[in-house]
């Protein structure tokens, strides 16, 4: 697994020029293989500029950590039920041609996830607990617009910048391409600075931005915009640890994200006729007595109080 | 510990009904008329105050059904706000966020505003008189999970068997009565 998982990260790097791309001369005189400064700044932008294919598979590196610590659930019915829900949403954004893949993580908290390509994790907890399919769709259509703007990749390329092409400097000190030890060595940077990701989350603006354009894809995909707002409402009102714990710390406070919805989209799209709240197949399936949010305490918790 | 801990908890939710169907308690972040339908045109049915206590019954669109002092109407859901859920323990453990569901707005927004900080010891319960503190056993997802996280290639695998294309979506959401929209995204957004 290791030595195809690191393949793949070498791929990757490779098609973005990193491996091509000897450092800059702060890193200098590593047996003479040190060139042009000006390849710092190529490295820079190379996570920005990877084609679709490295992308992908970067994605599917990256989804691996997240399925590391949380497995896909059995349950093919629900499986099968967020594919389809998240590909229709898929098909309404400006990526519509990655091959979106979506899937629900054992884990009964309230989070989601994306990743490069077209990746998308949701929690049982929220797949679960969500009031209706348009709650559901308000969160897959988030995380769709993380990867329509490449938010992750541009968060990589933020932390690993310098960092990777100091790595790879110390590589060609040590071997040729190809060894199995730079491939491994490289790999694990990439999956170190995707757990950070994961564990520190997106800037601010990143998940504004994803809510703006979240409520937008749902109503384009005949969703009532407001499922989004109905989960933000259910997030601000979580105690701040335990089930909503990662993502508080992850994301924005949900009443500013509330508040800046707000702001942003008004009324503006309650002129749209149609849109669907809930479908029956949905409410078939999702299962709150499992894990249930506002008011049944199956996951007990004590809360000090400030002041 | 883990079992007394996954006894208590399936003994609170038996006594506990499910919350569907279930109020939930909210407060109004923005004065304004209550409607007989959820239409911005629709007959007034009453008016609610900035901070007042509500219960949320149902929702519907952009708009939430609430009842307060005996009235009943539809508001927008942006006007509305829910409280903090209780953790569980019952009334004891969260003091006045219960009792002041009634009293004035300013400890409404006290509440909302403090909320996201507020410490909170995570996934322990503590034992009513005992003051004993358990794990119940919950899976959750945290930053440790992730960082310690070993990638998992045949999971990946099996996530991208999962895909269904574009067509099969499609048939699904025709058949389920979903219809598209042409809607722009919001300036500034992009």
């Amino acid at each position: 697994m290791r030595s195809l998982r690191s393949a793949r990260a070498l791929a990757v790097l490779a098609m973005a020029g990193l491996l091509s791309a000897p450092a800059s001369a702060q890193f200098g005189g590593l047996g003479g293989i040190v060139r042009k400064a000006q390849t710092v700044q190529r490295a820079g932008n190379a996570l920005r500029d990877i084609g679709e294919a490295e992308e992908i598979r970067l994605g599917g590196d990256l989804s691996g950590i997240i399925l590391g610590a949380a497995p896909l659930i059995q349950d093919q019915a629900k499986q099968r039920y967020v594919n389809r829900l998240g590909r229709w949403l898929a098909s309404h954004c400006e990526r519509a041609n990655l091959p979106w893949r979506f899937g629900i993580i054992e884990s009964s908290d309230l989070n989601a996830f994306s990743m490069p390509g077209g990746y998308v994790l949701v929690t049982r907890g929220m797949f679960d607990n969500a009031r209706s399919e348009s709650e559901l769709a308000g969160v897959l259509a988030h995380e769709i617009a993380h990867v329509v703007k490449k938010h992750q990749l541009n968060a990589l390329q933020k932390s690993m910048g310098n960092g990777a092409l100091r790595d790879i400097s110390g590589l060609y000190g040590v071997g040729r391409l190809g060894g199995g030890g730079i491939a491994g060595r490289i790999a694990g940077k990439l999956l170190q600075s995707g757990r950070e990701l994961f564990a520190r989350g997106l800037d601010k603006a990143d998940e504004y931005e994803a809510d703006q354009m979240g409520v937008v894809i749902a109503a384009r995909s005949g969703y009532s915009p407001y499922g989004l707002v109905g989960v933000l409402q259910t997030l601000a009102a979580e105690p701040a640890d335990g089930r909503y714990g990662l993502m508080s710390r992850t994301h924005p406070q949900a009443a500013d994200r509330l508040t800046r919805l707000d702001g942003t989209m008004g009324t503006r799209l309650d002129r749209l006729a149609g849109l669907v709240d809930d479908l029956p197949g949905f409410a078939r399936l999702r299962n709150p007595g499992a894990a249930p949010v506002p008011a049944a305490p199956t996951r007990p918790r004590t809360r000090r109080r400030r002041g | 510990m883990r079992s007394i801990g996954l006894v208590l908890a399936a003994a609170i939710a038996l006594l506990t009904p499910s919350w569907l169907g279930a109020a939930e308690r909210a407060f109004v972040i923005r004065a304004g008329d209550l409607k007989q339908q959820p239409f911005i045109d629709a007959a007034g049915a009453g008016s609610v105050a900035a901070n007042q206590a509500v219960s949320v019954v149902t929702r519907q669109g952009g708009w939430v059904r609430v009842e307060s002092n005996g009235h009943s109407g539809w508001m927008r859901m942006l006007n509305v706000r829910l409280e903090t859920r209780a953790p569980a323990g019952g009334s004891t453990a969260t003091g006045s966020s219960t009792a002041s569901s009634s009293t004035s707005g300013s400890a409404s927004s006290a509440r909302s505003l403090s909320r996201g900080s507020a410490p909170s010891s995570g996934s322990l319960l503590r034992t009513g008189s005992s003051g004993k503190t358990v794990t119940t056993g919950v899976k959750g997802l945290d930053e440790s999970n992730i960082r310690g996280s070993t990638p998992d290639e045949a999971q990946v695998a099996a996530l991208d068997a999962l895909a269904v294309d574009s067509t099969e979506a499609a048939s699904h959401a025709a058949s389920s009565g979903l219809k598209e929209q042409s809607v722009e995204y919001f300036k500034g957004s992009r």
